[in-house]
């Protein structure tokens, strides 16, 4: 009988904790937004970057699962000490990058869909992402000089736009090269 | 005697000094051309694909360090004209109010120039325009020449020598 009883505490043990693990396990699978996995990757180009901007980035878009472009911004105060603390060439929080007037996200990825090895040309405050074969096609932001570009000689009707955007859009395009770039390990 | 070795004393002030001015002023003359890509139908600038365009002027090279840095083109003394086909744009136009070319070992790196409203704009080593059209700068196409002193320096220096020798004689 006490060999009975404490055999079922055992047992009443073992799937206790088993459950306890399933939980965790299920917990950490499921993302807020429901889509697994997350983006875990979004703030890896803040790492060892100005103090500070990697911590705050995990927390706004890894811990609430921001991975998408659209999402309205849950914690602003997060965003704002993220932007506070942001220095000359650091981009703005990875993970809402608005759309850059310059270029759609279809032509953005068509610089690398080709499957050839496009190049990024980075200096303190610009990105460039060049593909040239089988003809030029480069989009460019600047975020200093506030401007944008976007060239593709591919086409029947070449594209070429270049235009002076805001300081927002402009961290937004320069964010969206640095992390097309990040993507192809340029 | 005494008056001998002030003049002696002034000449070698005024000598060294103009010496000294030359060695600081490093102005040189540069030019760098780029080829165009494409041109859409628009085309403001009348030009064809194949056609050059230019940037040329001065510009002060002392602060360079091995012939490595960037130039400011809203600088005293630096001065840059870019030919685009039948426009000429000045640094003056530059939405910054100059221009930056950035130089590396006494080589092209890139040229930033932005007329603001899209009319032309210039970065890394490429260039576009208007919306219809684009092109690259030839790293290799650039070059630097001395600007030429005035003769009326070369005249004042051998004035000054003379006047040192007069002076050397009549001790």
């Amino acid at each position: 009988m006490r060999f009975n009883k404490k055999l079922f505490s055992m047992l009443w043990a073992f799937g206790l904790a088993a459950l306890l693990v399933m939980l965790s396990k299920t917990a950490i699978a499921n993302t807020t937004d429901g889509v697994v996995p997350a983006n875990e990757g979004v703030c890896d180009s803040l790492h060892g970057g100005t103090p500070g901007l990697y911590g705050l980035c995990v927390a706004y878009c890894e811990a609430q699962d921001l991975d998408s472009v659209d999402k309205e911004p849950p914690n602003t105060r997060i965003l704002d000490n993220y932007r506070k603390k942001m220095q000359d060439g650091d981009p703005d929080m990875p993970c809402i990058q608005a759309p850059c007037p310059c270029w759609s996200s279809e032509e953005l990825a068509s610089i690398t869909g080709d499957g050839v090895v496009a190049a990024c040309t980075a200096t303190s405050s610009s990105v460039r992402l060049t593909d040239f074969a089988p003809a030029t096609r480069f989009a460019y932001a600047d975020s200093t000089r506030t401007r944008c570009a976007y060239v593709d000689l591919n086409t029947a009707t070449p594209v070429v736009r270049n235009q002076s955007i805001s300081a927002d859009d402009a961290q937004s395009c320069v964010s969206a090269l640095n992390t097309a770039c990040s993507n192809l390990g340029l | 005697m005494k008056t001998i070795k002030q003049i002696k004393y002034t000449l070698s002030v005024v000598l060294m000094a103009l010496i000294a001015g030359t060695a600081q002023a490093a102005q040189v003359n540069f030019q760098l051309t780029g080829y165009v890509d494409y041109v859409g139908p628009a085309n403001p600038f009348s030009l064809s694909t194949g056609d050059s365009i230019y940037a040329s002027g001065t510009f002060d090279d002392s602060t360079l360090l091995s012939g490595t840095g960037v130039i400011d083109f809203s600088g005293a003394g630096n001065d840059m004209t870019i030919t685009v086909g039948s426009m000429a744009l000045t640094d003056e136009m530059d939405i910054f109010g100059g221009a930056n070319l950035s130089l590396f070992m006494g080589d092209f790196d890139s040229l930033d120039y932005s007329t603001g409203d899209g009319t032309f704009d210039s970065f890394l080593d490429s260039f576009i325009g208007d919306g219809s059209l684009t092109g690259t700068w030839v790293t290799s196409s650039f070059e630097v020449t001395p600007v030429p002193l005035p003769a009326a320096v070369w005249l004042f220096g051998m004035g000054l020598l003379s006047l040192a020798g007069f002076a050397r004689k009549r001790r």
